[in-house]
């Protein structure tokens, strides 16, 4: 192969179209930036859930119950605090809240707590302090959200059951896992020891009862659960610790994190479809050239390369872009997740996802760019003498080249749905749907082309006509060829 | 010298066999001027593209100065051309990506010349030959149709090949540019001892040649050679 002559004619090449492919190259920096964005975000969030699990959790074991603790639990929980170790309370239930001074009313969570729970991380109220204030008479913190709900101010008051509260300020931000719950229903701090004079707890009463207990030490907690964990269980008593916590929270983030890089995957496929569409367009603007460089004596392999690398190095271009873009999505993320995340995200450039979505970015580009770029292959010197000579045809799956491109492409599809997949049969279900809606796309076209031709009504006004009966103007090509169809599929849907 | 011998050329239209070339035998003389004239759907252009090696006859071999081209892959011929043969087009057929200079430059490139500056003098000699040495940097859509064929001349002559092909080099153009590109052609033969086979339908140009080629439903029906 020439390659000096093939690397000036990449630039000149290049000169010349470089915006038009640019452009269209575009359509695979959505997908790449969305796969950026989030194995980037997966791996800070992995890193701030190691990181954070105590925060997440609050305290280093939480022992929860649906009913009230009993005698027996209480009295280890009595002796383990009198052992000088913290322990905290929270009883938790759905409760109407009531303002009296407006009449309105609100179904909250109500959270009624004693202790100095959370040990790790620090709860933030407006006024600044309250957290550790508000316990000492019948007051209520709430989340922002039942002011307005209420239509009430710092200073009114709320009542629950039979018992009234002075709102003495609001939740900015409560650290771990609990913050979630403030995006299913606003939440009503309460002290634990005005519980009773609400009278909303009763038998039956739908309710759970937690304690907190911080052992930072890990022996001393794996002793204190070993000794416990009999009587523990005997009275159904749920145990939690930060190990658990982090790994529930680390696979549960994971999996959402996965089902979003799917979502970005199908986002980069289609724009696969629309670098195959743009390159076929461009390919068959460039036919009468690749014939004039056969015709000078230009080896095959070398026209092929020519046009290889201008694919190879626009998709380069809109990956890397793509990436730049994910990156950026990536730092403007944690202030719009913040809220509802357990941990506080520290976002840091996580180097393996760039270079991942620059290369996976690329390769999907090249390989959907290989299609079309076949035509260069088959493109015989005699078209610069007759331009209508397209050389014998031959049927896509007797064409090696063909069969090769195809098999890379459902490889390289299976194996990055099953890399982005939580799970490897859903990886492969991703794969096989993509696929399915590929051949329903291809379908639809050719039933589309072909209703066109046969039923397009010739009274029809003269620009409806040539619009109808211009195929590769209006996106749609009237081509017996397998690779033409398949590549005009492309086409139609990239141009949604 | 080129040697046709039986040559046929059959193509699949619609289903069916259609035989555009049938037992054509023609031997061409170094240096030698040949016009192939005839109708449209002749053969004409068939012709030229199996003389040239463009494409391969279903029957009959050619040779090209002494070698056998069905004895060659697409390549080998390909690499065959970039030595031996120039083109010159109907539609000019410049790389419209390309400047002029560019364009002269490609044939030189594909030999491995291009890279130095003796290549890119020749292209500018050959420029300024054509009378385009102040157009040299101008894209094929910035020049007229004589200057683009101009180019196209230059190109065609630019690694001074043995054989030239055009394919109705003035089909394209007005009477006064295509006598212009004639008269171009002409001198370039002479001076580089060129073997020229050109088809044409322009009587003037095939008036200008040495030998007349008639075909006619894919067979040849005269061969007149011009007394000197």
């Amino acid at each position: 192969m020439n390659f000096r002559f093939a690397l000036r004619m990449i630039g000149r090449e290049l000169r010349a179209s470089r915006r038009r492919l640019a452009l269209h190259m575009f359509s695979i920096t959505l997908g790449v930036a969305a796969l950026v964005a989030v194995n980037s975000f997966r791996a800070n969030i992995e890193r701030s859930v190691r990181q954070q699990a105590r925060t997440v959790l609050g305290s280093d074991l939480e022992l929860t119950r649906r009913q009230p603790f009993g005698d027996s639990v209480q009295a280890l929980l009595d002796s383990t605090a009198a052992a000088g170790v913290p322990v905290s309370y929270r009883t938790g239930f759905g409760s109407m809240a009531l303002a009296p001074r407006t009449g309105l009313t609100r179904l909250v969570r109500v959270r009624a707590t004693e202790g100095t729970y959370p040990y790790y991380g620090a709860v933030e109220t407006e006024p600044a302090g309250t957290w550790r204030t508000f316990r000492t008479g019948p007051n209520a913190l709430l989340d922002p959200a039942v002011l307005v709900y209420l239509d009430i101010a710092v200073g009114d008051s709320i009542r629950l059951g039979d018992q009234t509260f002075m709102v003495a300020g609001t939740i900015t931000n409560y650290p771990g896992r609990v913050s979630l719950e403030a995006a299913i229903g606003p939440r009503v701090y309460i002290p634990r020891e005005y519980l009773a004079a609400t009278n909303l707890i009763r038998r039956g009463s739908r309710a759970f009862y937690e304690a907190n207990l911080a052992i930072p030490d890990p022996e001393e907690l794996q002793l204190y659960i070993y000794h416990n964990e009999d009587l523990l269980e005997r009275h159904d008593v749920d145990l939690d610790t930060v190990e658990e916590t982090e790994e529930d929270l680390a696979y549960a983030l994971d999996t959402l994190a996965r089902f979003l890089g799917l979502v970005g995957l199908a986002a980069l496929l289609l724009g696969g479809v629309g670098v195959a569409s743009a390159i076929h367009v461009y390919v068959k603007s460039r036919l009468d050239t690749v014939a004039v460089l056969r015709c000078l004596g230009a080896r095959q392999r070398t026209v092929f390369a020519i046009y290889l690398v201008q694919a190879a190095a626009m998709g380069l271009f809109g990956a890397a872009a793509g990436v730049l873009l994910g990156v950026g999505v990536q730092y403007a993320l944690p202030p719009v997740l913040n809220d509802i995340l357990p941990v506080d995200i520290d976002v840091q450039l996580y180097v393996p996802a760039l270079f991942t979505g620059l290369g996976i970015g690329t390769a999907v580009a090249l390989l959907f760019a290989l299609f079309p770029l076949l035509t260069i292959r088959n493109t015989p010197p005699l078209r610069a003498l007759r331009r209508a000579f397209d050389g014998p045809a031959k049927p896509l799956w007797r064409d090696l080249w063909s069969l090769a491109a195809g098999a890379a492409l459902v490889g390289a599809v299976i194996g990055l749905s099953v890399w982005q997949a939580p799970q490897p049969v859903i990886g492969l279900a991703f794969a096989g749907a993509a696929a399915v809606g590929a051949l329903v796309l291809w379908i639809a076209a050719v039933l589309l082309m072909r209703g066109t031709r046969r039923w397009f009504p010739s009274r029809a006004r003269y620009v409806f006509r040539q619009g109808g009966r211009s195929p590769s103007d209006s996106g749609l090509a009237f081509s017996s060829s397998p690779r033409s169809s398949w590549c005009n599929a492309g086409s139609s849907i990239s141009s949604r | 010298m080129i040697v046709a011998e039986n040559l046929e050329q059959t193509y699949q239209s619609g289903g069916r066999p259609l035989t555009v070339l049938r037992d054509v035998n023609l031997t061409v003389e170094a240096q030698a001027f040949l016009a192939i004239v005839g109708p449209s759907g002749s053969g004409k252009t068939t012709l030229l593209g199996l003389l040239a090696g463009l494409d391969r006859p279903t029957r009959g071999i050619v040779r090209l100065n002494g070698h056998d081209l069905s004895q060659f892959s697409e390549d080998e011929r390909a690499v065959f051309r970039a030595e031996h043969v120039g083109f010159v087009f109907q539609t000019f057929q410049l790389i419209p990506t390309l400047t002029a200079l560019e364009n002269v430059l490609v044939p030189l490139e594909l030999r491995g010349n291009g890279h130095d500056g003796k290549a890119v003098q020749r292209a500018h000699e050959l420029l300024a030959h054509v009378g385009l040495g102040d157009r040299m940097h101008h894209y094929p859509t910035q020049l007229s149709g004589g200057e683009q064929q101009r180019v196209g001349v230059a190109r065609a002559f630019a690694n001074q090949p043995k054989i030239l092909f055009a394919d109705e080099p003035t089909g394209s153009l007005d009477a006064e540019t295509g006598l212009g590109v004639i008269d171009l052609l002409v001198e370039l033969n002479r001076e580089a001892k060129t073997t020229l086979v050109l088809v044409t339908h322009d009587p003037e140009l095939a008036a200008r040649a040495g030998r007349t080629v008639r075909l006619a439903g894919g067979a040849i029906v005269s061969d007149r050679r011009e007394q000197t």
